[in-house]
């Protein structure tokens, strides 16, 4: 039997077409309880579709996370010293990308005629953001200079990403070629292009592939 | 940078979890280091070769040379 683990960005890709799929049919069908969500608007629509995928993503990491450490696993004895040196930074991150899909989830559905008053999203917003930002301090001291030297790249990677996509978006808006984007694009898009730029540095450094 | 830390750990009979314990960082990092993917810190490399007992240039492989003058 093959030891072989698909890299992270096939979990990452499957997460995307299901969310996506999910949202589609949602929209498409209008499932009972769900109405409100074939009226969302484009901004919605994606926040929405992309807070699924990261939740998507973070469930299958957690499942993938649980079954290497379930007591009836055995994997090779270098990989056991891996889930045991990575499993809790692993985990937090999970969380986190958990709860800013969730975030990204509860946004899209507040609104006039929205599934959840902005009051409530706001609390549970709040909420979320303090678990992602206290996990993030969590992980810091569990890390060594690998993944801390990642981590600064994927955030000097972001700013440049945010300063071309983002900006370049609110010159052709400021010019009259294109709609603003709208306050829940500009979180869409911090969030994804912060998941891109970890992919892209990891991916330069020939490290998405799981040893 | 090309570096000679695989075969120097070979040579000790660690595995790259044990020189990891000893050095106090991830595997990972052992891992990236030996197959060229990451370049470690100054002191990550200076107590690699303390461990080894050998001098930085030995296990970490630099071709540059300076200009003649």
């Amino acid at each position: 039997m093959t030891n072989y683990k698909p890299p992270a960005i096939v979990h990452f890709m499957m997460s995307i077409v299901v969310g996506f799929a999910i949202i589609a049919l949602i929209k498409t069908f209008g499932f009972t309880g769900t109405r409100t969500l074939s009226a969302l608007g484009v901004s919605a629509t994606i926040a929405l579709g992309l807070g699924a995928v990261l939740l998507l993503f973070a469930i299958m990491g957690l499942l993938g996370l649980a079954a290497a450490h379930a007591p009836g696993a055995a994997p090779p004895p270098e990989e056991m010293d891996a889930n045991l040196e990575r499993g809790r930074p692993r985990l937090y991150s999970l969380i986190v990308i958990a709860a800013m899909g969730l975030t990204l989830v509860l946004l899209s559905v507040v609104g006039p005629g929205g599934a959840l008053s902005p009051t409530i999203a706001l609390v549970s917003v709040l909420v979320l953001l303090g678990i992602a930002a206290g996990l993030t301090f969590a992980t810091w001291p569990l890390l060594d200079e690998l993944p801390r030297t990642m981590s600064r790249e994927t955030g000097n990677a972001a700013f440049y990403l945010i300063v071309v996509i983002g900006g370049g978006w609110v010159i052709l808006a400021h010019l009259g070629f294109v709609l603003a984007p709208a306050p829940l694009d500009w979180l869409t898009m911090f969030t994804l292009i912060m998941f891109a730029a970890s992919f892209i540095v990891v991916g330069r450094r020939g490290l998405l592939q799981s040893r | 940078m090309e570096n000679r830390l695989k075969i120097v750990r070979e040579a000790k009979g660690w595995s790259q979890g044990e020189l990891a314990r000893r050095l106090g960082v991830s595997r990972q990092t052992i891992n990236a280091v030996e197959t060229d993917k990451y370049d470690p810190s100054l002191p990550l490399a200076l107590r690699m070769a303390k461990l080894f007992g050998i001098a930085v240039p030995e296990l970490f492989i630099d071709t540059w040379e300076p200009e003649k003058e």
